[in-house]
């Protein structure tokens, strides 16, 4: 008998092991644990029998629970053994393809074909009589109210939110959030597919429900943020990089919608009112209807550095911000092509000679991010800029917003110009063929801002008809751009561009700042001035992108807009 | 007599070489760090070093110099899991500050002054003269004490994570299941040794069920009340699970049946069972549990991150300094485990994991040599406390069972817990004294 307990007791020994090992590979962690315990239970067996025989009561009662405790560590040391080496690699993908749910996009939203998407209107013109007076209001995240209709006439209270809100024109169709949420400003999107067949096709009218819709703006931060901006035509961009909620969205010119909107009974004075408002306004040499936030492609001069160093940081071509990069005077690329320069001479008596990341940023130098982007090389430039949004144009990415209507920067014309090492350090550095709106460098900050998570920015919060909501905005990961350690370097490096660099006199009292300068060269004409910042570097809540059109050196024109919408943001005196 | 004392000095030396063992450690951790962070040796560091290393080497060579013949092994077990977690505290404390902001400021000093009063805490209790019989003597007291601290931390208690377990005594925060912890196994030793001989006398039936006779029946009850009501009240779940795991063990060494074990497990299978239903905070950590990676980004975060984390550790780890383990949240307290095995990697966290098995091996050894029933119960309570400790937070940080959250005893930081653990561990060295005078008992 004893004889045969033992026999058992070595099989189970065998077949407790054979169990673990089918286990560790069975994908199905219930599974796994199932495995473990069973198997465990058959390993058991064998000190088990020779536990109850050889020992006296009180001490088997120790032994037992000796190898209760020892076997439980055992089965944490085996999931260890399974989590870190048997299918690491599995959890590795699964979290890189992790996507936070998606905000039930709008149908509105993504009905809009291509075409509809400009901000000079479509002329699309909405078939089903809706009544006019029954549309949904558009309000700022705290409710101040930025549209409505009153007696029968959209009313835009704060006259200089076209670029955002838009207008309703029964002339020109609608644009802005007016035009991309028009089916639930109407109350269109209530209404079943029969019932709006049914109306198109007899002409009656129907009884919809409108929403309201409730944007994320902050009016006093957007008021702030175009008194920063002024009469220099450029844009401004702030956003909550956790989140990707646009607190404020100003760009210069701007355009009053209420002389494009007719009111309900319309003279013949009042369509030629209109008419003529709407041929000014095309006719201005400054496109005044423009959204330059979202749609203005610009150079992106120097802020690109934050890109190329990010890129370094993170694919370990930089191992930290304290990484040796030298800033020559000249760097020659290749035969033929001429040589990086950089825009001051003897840069390196202010960057030090080798220098570091921290400092060839804070002083822009462009040798220095021109051998960065070499190291890098073009796959992973490429790579990068496909992360951050930045495509090509022969192929664009999409446009990050869906709100209204925006534009995808490009990094190059085509993928084979980076090829070149020369166009490769240009691009690098910030020269090339690059063409960035304020919005994507705004998204580049924010990347680095929040941990390297680049969130969708969005600029309408929520739908509601009463009590009903009928959409509701979440904040949405599109792509973890960088690892969070590589973000957080990458913010103490832009913290130093403020510490020491050109960036310093955006420094604001009691708070971090982490920012980058930008001139980006557009001959003929003086240079576009960019700003890019976060804050606080610890918490970063903020991020904030400045273009002033020839507007000369970023420092001197950008950043003071950028300071002002920061200190009106964190509510401190500049 | 100086003879008798140089014949003793050498009588430790195990301990001793252990010792400088975990010290090592330490020093080659905080070098790392040092070495990471430019460089830069602070007289701070020589200071924790010395006193660490001072501490615990003259404790030994004290203890050597009495001759009571304590065990050797615990004392430098207990120095490198906390040498570990100094460690580790100074690793996270940037990182944390960088992510969370000031709300985790200083807490490497901290864990420092807490391990540090851990081992002066020890060295009190070993040379303090007090005698193991008090503890039995006053085992009402102690419960009362026990209890006591519950109710106060049910009404004035200071909520954080939505869970009330921290006393606000100015100086610090103190979290009353800790001291619970002693408390309730000195209470459970007394209450089951003096019932030791009603083994199997009389057994009361339930139908075609054998129940255990009352003596073992009533406090199985009380117990299995008070871990529900600690569930209920405090939402402490964690320390709910440990006191009813030590009980069990405990009932189990009196008793030898397994079926009261088993029949304890059912009723806390069943209490869990309801209140899983009942309680909001149980079911996200039992789905969380089950597929974290239904809600990765809600009930699942956590987990999902640890995974993540301890993925990236592999068989080597990242390295101390060189991975991201804030990314886990509570990566200094429950989470320790995801940041050892991301910067250790499987090495690390097995090598941990042997730690505590060969404390439990050497408590549960020197719970058999130990000279009565009393001190018997008493040390299998306590290593039984402290390992089911490490066992519940390591198995469920790594998603092995669901996640309940308790510190990793000796490396979590934490005050309360650094401290208690120390005084465990002084009066599992008392009892394996095996040549202490007969008035000390």
């Amino acid at each position: 008998m004893d004889r045969l307990r033992q026999i058992v007791a070595w099989l189970g020994l065998f077949l407790g092991l054979a169990i673990l090992a089918l286990g560790l590979l069975a994908p199905d962690a219930m599974q796994w644990r199932l495995h473990l315990l069973t198997g465990l239970w058959l390993l058991s067996l064998l000190p088990r029998a020779h536990v109850s025989r050889r020992l006296p009561p009180p001490a088997r009662g120790v032994a037992r629970l000796t190898l209760v405790v020892v076997l439980a560590l055992g089965a944490v040391g085996l999931q260890l053994l399974r989590e870190q080496v048997v299918w690491a690699d599995a959890t590795r993908e699964r979290v890189a393809l992790l996507r936070q749910p998606a905000a039930a996009a709008p149908d509105a939203a993504t009905a809009v074909r291509p075409a509809d998407r400009t901000s000079l209107g479509s002329g699309r013109v909405w078939p089903v009589e809706a009544g006019t007076a029954t549309r949904g209001a558009i309000r700022d995240r705290n409710g101040v109210l930025l549209a409505e209709t009153r007696d029968g006439r959209r009313v835009y209270p704060l006259a200089d939110l076209g670029h955002i809100v838009g207008f309703q024109s029964r002339l020109y169709g609608n644009t802005g959030v007016e035009a991309t949420f028009d089916d639930e400003l109407s109350g269109a999107s209530t209404l079943s597919p029969t019932a709006l067949l049914e109306a198109r096709l007899l002409g009656t009218p129907f009884d919809p429900r409108p929403a309201d819709v409730r944007l994320t703006i902050d009016v006093e931060l957007q008021k702030a943020a175009q008194a920063a901006l002024g009469e220099q035509p450029g844009a401004v961009v702030l956003l909550d990089p956790r989140s990707g909620e646009i607190l404020a969205l100003a760009t210069y010119p701007r355009f009053d919608p209420n002389q494009l909107v007719l009111p309900e009974r319309a003279s013949e004075a009042d369509v030629a009112q209109v008419q003529a408002a709407w041929q000014a306004l095309i006719e201005r040499q400054d496109s005044p209807l423009l959204n330059r936030a979202t749609q203005g492609r610009y150079p992106p001069g120097s802020v690109i550095k934050t890109f190329t160093a990010a890129a370094a940081l993170d694919s370990g071509v930089l191992s930290g911000p304290e990484a040796q990069v030298t800033c020559p005077n000249r760097l020659e690329t290749e035969a033929g092509a001429p040589p990086v320069v950089n825009a001051v001479e003897n840069l390196a008596r202010r960057t030090g000679d080798p220098s570091d990341l921290r400092r060839v940023y804070a002083w822009s130098c462009n040798t220095a991010f021109a051998q960065i982007g070499l190291a890098l090389g073009p796959e992973r430039f490429i790579e990068y800029a496909r992360r951050f949004g930045l495509g090509f144009a022969d192929a664009p990415s999409e446009p990050p917003l869906r709100d209204i209507a925006a534009d995808a920067g490009t990094i190059a014309g085509s993928a084979e110009f980076l090829q070149r090492p020369a166009a490769l350090a240009d691009t690098a550095f910030g020269q090339g063929q690059a063409l960035v709106t304020p919005l994507d460098m705004a998204l580049m900050a924010a990347a680095v801002a929040n941990n390297g998570a680049l969130m969708r920015p969005y600029l309408v919060q929520e739908v509601r008809a009463g009590d009903e909501v009928r959409y509701q905005a979440r904040p949405e990961v599109l792509r973890q751009v960088i690892t969070s350690q590589a973000a957080l370097q990458m913010r103490a490096v832009m913290q130093t561009s403020v510490e020491v660099g050109y960036a310093a006199p955006v420094a604001l009292p009691g708070v971090t700042i982490g920012a980058k300068t930008g001139t980006a060269e557009a001959p003929p004409g003086a240079p576009h001035a960019w700003f890019v910042a976060i804050a606080p570097v610890e918490q970063p809540r903020f991020a904030v992108a400045v273009i002033v059109e020839r507007g000369g050196e970023g420092s001197r024109t950008a950043l003071p807009v950028a300071r002002q919408v920061l200190a009106a943001a964190l509510g401190v005196q500049p | 007599m100086i003879h008798t004392l140089r014949s003793r000095a050498g009588t430790r030396l195990r301990e001793l070489e252990l010792l400088i063992t975990a010290s090592l450690l330490l020093i080659v951790g905080l070098g790392t760090l040092i070495a990471r962070d430019g460089g830069l040796v602070r007289w701070a560091d020589l200071a924790i070093v010395v006193a660490f290393t001072g501490l615990f080497v003259a404790t030994s060579f004290a203890l050597a110099l009495r001759g009571w013949g304590e065990d050797q092994l615990l004392l430098p077990i207990a120095a490198l899991l906390s040498g570990l977690g100094m460690v580790l505290a100074r690793r996270l404390e940037p990182d944390l500050l960088a992510r969370y902001g000031s709300l985790y400021g200083s807490i490497a000093l901290k864990q420092v002054i807490w391990v540090l009063s851990g081992a002066v805490l020890l060295a009190l209790i070993s040379f303090v003269p007090w005698r193991m019989r008090w503890l039995r003597h006053y085992r009402y007291t102690w419960l009362a004490c026990g209890l006591l601290l519950v109710a106060i931390t049910a009404v004035f208690g200071v909520e954080r994570n939505g869970a009330r377990l921290w006393l606000d005594l100015g100086l610090f925060q103190l979290q009353p299941v800790e001291p619970l912890k002693i408390l309730l196994v000195v209470y459970l030793a007394t209450y089951l040794d003096d019932r030791r001989n009603l083994i199997g006398s009389s057994a009361y039936r339930l139908g075609g069920m054998r129940l255990p006779p009352l003596p073992y029946l009533l406090p199985l009850l009380i117990m299995w009340g008070l871990t529900a009501g600690l569930i209920v009240v405090q939402k402490d779940l964690g320390a709910a699970l440990l006191f009813f795991a030590v009980f069990l063990a405990m009932l189990y060494l009196v008793t030898g049946q397994a079926s009261y074990v088993a029949a304890g497990l059912l009723a806390f299978g069943a209490g869990a069972w309801a209140l899983y239903g009942i309680f909001g905070h149980v079911q996200p950590r039992v789905d969380a549990w089950r597929d974290p990676w239904a809600d990765p980004f809600g009930a699942g975060y956590q987990m999902v991150q640890a995974l993540y984390a301890l993925a990236n550790g592999g068989v080597a780890g990242a390295g101390l300094g060189f991975g991201d383990p804030t990314s886990v949240p509570e990566s200094h307290t429950d989470f320790v485990f995801a940041a050892i095995g991301e910067e250790l990697g499987l090495v690390g966290g097995v090598g941990l994991l042997l730690c505590y098995a060969l404390f439990a091996l050497e408590g549960y050894r020197i719970a058999l040599r130990s000279r009565d029933g009393f001190q018997q119960l008493l040390a299998a309570g306590l290593t039984t406390a402290i390992v089911a400790q490490a066992l519940i937070i390591t198995a469920g940080t790594t998603n092995l069972i669901p996640l309940t959250g308790i510190t990793l005893p000796f490396v979590s930081y934490g005050g309360s817990s650094t401290l208690v653990n120390f005084m465990m561990l002084g009066i599992l060295l008392r009892i394996s004294a095996a040549n202490k005078p007969p008035a000390v008992l």
